[in-house]
């Protein structure tokens, strides 16, 4: 595992020498390197001095490395004009260091040193190459609210490991603390995160404000962490978690619900996909919450889905951007009749949004279905109707933005370079391969 | 060449059956050729080229050097997809015994076959036998909180 944070540290200084595809390279063969470290089993494996990985760190790592080498892929118009193209990639490959890092630690007051690190170079990235003025205040706002609900995590575990002594993850499952304060503290940070409805404020800003390759990170791995923090941290808040479990599963979903309304009337394409973020992981925190078999694996597996799904929709909406100038969905209109090759791409990644069949997204959607309606039988009802409204505001997003009249304001652009095709099918093979290999998931 | 097919024509007009069209003939009149049509000659080859640098399509990867474009998407392509697709995708499908499945199936199996042959039942309620377990007492289950 050290040889990874090595190769990663050594990529750093490469990145003055204007190595910008060097490091792309280097990513892809390192995740390549990394197939080989294959663990599916719910203890550490390959351990270092305070690294290792299970199954669920070592396929968000792989999720990592991927996201990561696709954003350099996508951002290659900073390349192109060099727009401080050297730092760029420095911060790219701080934020993979720091995911790894924080994915792979063994203890518990390390992984929160790094997924608080993971903001630092996302801020950057937000302030350094958005688009708008207003990312000044997006960043602001995804900083202060991740940082606001860490705190009181910090004082639990220092608080945890001055009462029990360790933060090893695999030692914590032993000890069940009944108190709810403790148990909020250390949940609300990855609430946050995730982002539960109630906190989610933050994400539509940050996701929209974001160039590309932020967009990318912050859907396809930094919400994740949430998520992974989450399996984390039950293993000591069980008792407190079946007592108290069903406000978040209650929020989260009619959170969920109440969103994908909200995303039926937005007119910012960016934000749109940012909106649906909010409720695939207001699902993905639902069936955690449950604490089902089926829950976990599905919270998993949605997760996996969703980032490849989610960086892939705000790909397109980039390679819409850099042609049009525009997010608004009144001017990204009947892309069809210029891109045609690009709408099959759209519907690809859309109707995977959507969680059509045969995407890893459908699995991910029925695992969790079958862990929240046997919790509940209530839920079917929430469930049905934010299945039914993500179908249609994703069907709005792909006919507004490619049926119709094209924009009259526009006079030409380009169809779409190989890079770009390359890079929506990096993200849309995968859903369909690991679905082979969604065995290994399930522990 | 073109002399030769237009005889050809000619001759097979006169017998009658014209390769143009039975319903009519018609006439067509040309200019005389005066050899245009040559062969490349190695300038050419040269200008054409030049012609293609100038004017190449880029890949997306580099826009000033084409030479840099197409080693980048060659390499981006050799990675991405031969490495991390094709070659991951073989790495998972023959892991050995992820999870531990076929493990688990066969220790079933193997389970079943030893009770079958002791003659307990296949599937037991109890998972441990129950006159080995020690409950605590009502004292201490008095003030435990009972969570289901």
């Amino acid at each position: 595992m050290l040889k990874f944070i090595l190769f990663t540290l050594f990529l750093m200084p490469l990145s003055y020498f204007s190595c910008w595809w060097l490091v792309h390279f280097g990513l892809f063969i390192l995740m390549f390197l990394f197939y080989f470290n294959f663990t599916s089993s719910y203890y550490f494996c390959n351990m270092s001095y305070f690294i290792g990985c299970d199954v669920i760190s070592y396929l968000l790592i792989l999720l990592s490395f991927f996201i990561c080498g696709l954003m350099i892929m996508a951002s290659e118009s900073i390349y192109r004009y060099d727009y401080y193209s050297n730092l760029f990639i420095f911060f790219i490959i701080l934020l993979f260091l720091v995911l790894f890092m924080s994915f792979s630690s063994n203890s518990l007051i390390l992984f929160y040193l790094f997924f608080e690190s993971s903001l630092i170079p996302t801020l950057f990235l937000i302030f350094g190459w958005g688009y708008q003025p207003e990312r000044l205040q997006a960043g602001m706002y995804f900083l202060f609210y991740t940082l606001f609900s860490s705190l009181p995590m910090l004082v639990c575990i220092l608080y945890f490991y001055n009462l029990y002594g360790s933060l090893n993850f695999s030692l914590l499952f032993n000890f069940d603390y009944y108190y709810f304060i403790f148990y909020l503290c250390m949940i609300f940070s990855f609430l946050v995160k995730m982002p539960m409805f109630f906190v989610h404020v933050w994400l539509p800003k940050a996701h929209v404000e974001a160039p590309v390759s932020g967009s990318m990170i912050l859907a396809g791995v930094l919400l994740k962490l949430g998520g992974y923090g989450l399996f984390r941290v039950f293993c000591m808040l069980i008792s407190s978690g079946m007592s108290y479990n069903y406000v978040w599963v209650g929020i989260s979903l009619l959170g969920g619900l109440f969103i994908s309304f909200v995303c039926m009337r937005q007119s910012d394409l960016k934000s749109l996909i940012a909106y649906s973020s909010v409720i695939h992981m207001g699902l993905v925190l639902g069936g955690i919450m449950t604490l089902n078999c089926w829950g976990l694996f599905g919270a998993l597996v949605m997760m996996i889905a969703h980032g490849l799904c989610s960086s892939g929709l705000f790909c397109l909406a980039n390679i819409v951007y850099e042609r049009l100038g525009t997010r608004s969905l009144f001017i990204i209109k009947g892309l069809i009749n210029f891109m045609p090759t690009m709408s099959l791409w759209w519907f690809l990644l859309s109707s995977y949004n959507m969680a059509a069949p045969p995407s890893l997204n459908l699995m991910g959607e029925i695992m969790l279905f079958n862990s929240v309606v046997s919790w509940s039988s209530i839920n079917t009802f929430v469930f049905l109707i934010m299945s039914f409204f993500s179908a249609a505001y994703t069907l709005y997003m792909y006919s507004y933005s490619q049926h119709g009249m094209i924009y009259s304001g526009v006079i030409s652009f380009g169809v779409g370079y190989m890079r770009e095709y390359l890079l929506l099918f990096l993200h849309w093979f995968p859903l369909n391969l690991i679905i082979f290999m969604s065995g290994m998931m399930f522990i | 060449m073109a002399y030769l097919m237009r005889a050809c024509t000619l001759g097979l007009r006169c017998r009658g059956t014209s390769p143009i069209s039975s319903c009519s003939q018609r006439f067509i009149s040309t200019s005389g050729k005066n050899n245009e049509t040559a062969p490349v000659t190695a300038a050419e080859k040269v200008q054409t080229s030049v012609v293609e640098e100038k004017n190449w399509m880029s890949y997306g990867f580099d826009f000033k050097d084409r030479a840099t474009d197409r080693n980048v998407m060659h390499s981006t392509f050799f990675t991405s997809v031969t490495l991390c697709l094709v070659f991951g995708t073989f790495i998972f499908m023959y892991a050995p015994d992820p999870a531990l499945h076929n493990w688990a199936q066969r220790e079933a199996f193997l389970e079943l076959r030893r009770r079958e042959q002791l003659g307990l039942p296949l599937i037991d309620r109890n998972l441990v036998d129950p006159a080995k377990i020690e409950l605590p007492s009502e004292e201490v289950l008095v003030e435990t909180e009972i969570v289901i």
